[in-house]
């Protein structure tokens, strides 16, 4: 069997027993034998220890407290009991009205010829796969779609795409795994989206559970979970932390910034347009917070400058390639 | 593909509606604004948008979902500030720490939410403070088989497990 089958999903009664074994470890009063005995558990099966992963996954976010602040954190939390679910960030919201429809576009890469589904840049793309899964693709994308019954295999060469895979009928589907440069991501459940970069690949899941299959890596493969976002190149994984609402907009056709420096923004922005579109390094760090629609960037850099101490400006304006737009200090 | 998003579309037809709409609301134009964002933020994590009938309607009700929690956000961070103000100065933490375990503390509520006042707080206890099940057995005032029930019932929730 390929390291990709051999992970999957922990059932109710093996996430019941890891909660057991939560409860035990946390109480203080765990012995050696206890330890030892947990270990083995965990030993025992790759089930076990994915389903203790979840278990401590549920606690992360205390470790979000510093040792000195559990005082006023538990105060706080406990004055006011019972409240509900929801998070709110702080956001300095700018807001404008912006026609949105995406124009196909048909500037295909020479390059690309080979690949099977290519989007132009600009371009988002719905496809249904042979299985009935989803594939969404990015602005600027390429992929192969490899199915056989070994494994459904799609390989990004290039931008970024969304799996929403179907419920398969049979019994034991074949493993469904998105290949990219620096490993493979293997579906454990529904949604994701993987994005290549350069000398790294980026996982957003979006429901369930991933496993990331890196090119040189050894051991077992790490799980990401829904509401996780995970980077790694070909050694292992560079980065894991919650996921946010700007990483899954773009397949809404939405930007959203949630103070993102003005350089970053720009360069997101770029990907969708064919001129270039540049950011002086003076503005690069200004923080920018908001909800844009992708379809049409003129307009969203337009807004820049009622609300941000920028000017945008086309650098050579009657070149008939439409010129190099800048973004600079006013 | 599509020629428009179900979401851009309802931000070209209804944003400035619904920006108005807050405006009137909270009586402060940026925080109408900042509202309206978070509206929107909620937009894009909703399945099956294109059912949706009656598109005003169905922002407000969001949108007052978000003000609920604003408002909720509001109170944990007097609370912590007021838990703060009770504290030895030496202890404060700088605003960026600060910003960051108000962050965590909201997350923390949302997680916890839905589960009864004691199982909250014995949980809390253990895994904000580090205290045994026996400290908080004295400190809740029950026995400690019903601390070990309560955590089990507290880590059970956050690990989102279905009941067989």
């Amino acid at each position: 069997m390929s390291p990709a089958c051999r992970t999957a999903e922990p059932g109710p009664e093996i996430l019941h027993e890891a909660a057991r074994w939560f409860v035990l470890l946390s109480s203080g009063e765990a012995s050696e034998a206890d330890r030892r005995r947990w270990q083995a558990w965990r030993a025992e099966n790759a089930l076990h220890e994915a389903g203790w992963q979840r278990a401590q996954a549920a606690c992360t976010l205390f470790s979000g407290i510093p040792a000195g602040q559990t005082r006023p954190a538990f105060d706080a939390l406990e004055r006011r009991p019972g409240v509900s679910r929801g998070r709110r960030r702080t956001l300095g919201g700018i807001a404008g009205l912006f026609v949105a429809a995406f124009a196909g576009w048909h500037g295909w890469r020479v390059s690309d010829r080979s690949a099977d589904h290519v989007t132009a840049i600009g371009e988002q793309r719905e496809i249904v796969l042979a299985d009935g899964s989803r594939l969404q693709l990015d602005t600027d994308s390429a992929v192969d779609i490899a199915f056989s019954d070994k494994m459904r295999l799609v390989r990004l060469r290039r931008g970024r795409l969304m799996i929403a895979t179907a419920r398969q009928s049979r019994s034991d589907p074949p493993p469904f795994l998105v290949e990219t440069a620096e490993g493979r991501i293997q579906a454990l459940g529904t949604q994701f989206t993987v994005q290549q970069a350069s000398g790294s690949s980026a996982v957003v899941v979006l429901e369930s559970r991933v496993a990331i299959h890196v090119e040189n890596g050894a051991g077992e493969a790490p799980i990401l979970n829904a509401g996780q976002a995970a980077r790694f190149n070909r050694r292992g994984l560079l980065e894991r932390r919650p996921q946010t609402p700007a990483d899954a907009a773009w397949h809404k056709g939405m930007l959203v910034a949630d103070a993102m420096p003005l350089g970053e923004f720009i360069d997101e922005l770029a990907r969708y347009r064919r001129q270039p579109l540049h950011c002086a390094p003076a503005v690069r760090q200004l923080r920018i917070s908001g909800t844009y629609p992708l379809a049409d960037t003129e307009r969203t850099l337009a807004a820049l400058a009622d609300t941000l101490p920028v000017r945008v400006e086309a650098l050579r304006a009657d070149d008939p390639s439409g010129g190099q737009i800048v973004v600079a200090r006013k | 593909m599509s020629a428009i998003h179900p979401v851009a579309e309802l931000y070209t037809d209804h944003h400035s509606w619904l920006h108005g709409w807050l405006r009137r609301k909270l009586g402060c134009t940026h925080r109408a604004a900042d509202l309206a964002h978070d509206t929107f933020l909620r937009v894009l994590s909703t399945p099956k948008l294109d059912e949706i009938r009656e598109p005003r309607a169905w922002l407000r009700t969001v949108a007052h979902g978000v003000m609920v929690n604003h408002l909720r956000r509001q109170d944990l961070e007097r609370a912590y500030c007021e838990a703060l103000a009770a504290q030895p100065e030496s202890l404060a933490p700088s605003p960026e720490a600060r910003a960051l375990v108000l962050e965590a503390l909201l997350q923390i509520d949302a997680l916890l939410d839905g589960l009864p006042a004691r199982v909250r707080s014995a949980f809390l206890l253990s895994q904000l403070e580090g205290l045994t099940y026996a400290d908080i057995a004295g400190r809740l005032g029950v026995s400690l088989s019903m601390v070990k029930k309560y955590m089990l019932q507290a880590i059970t929730h956050c690990m989102q497990i279905e009941r067989p």
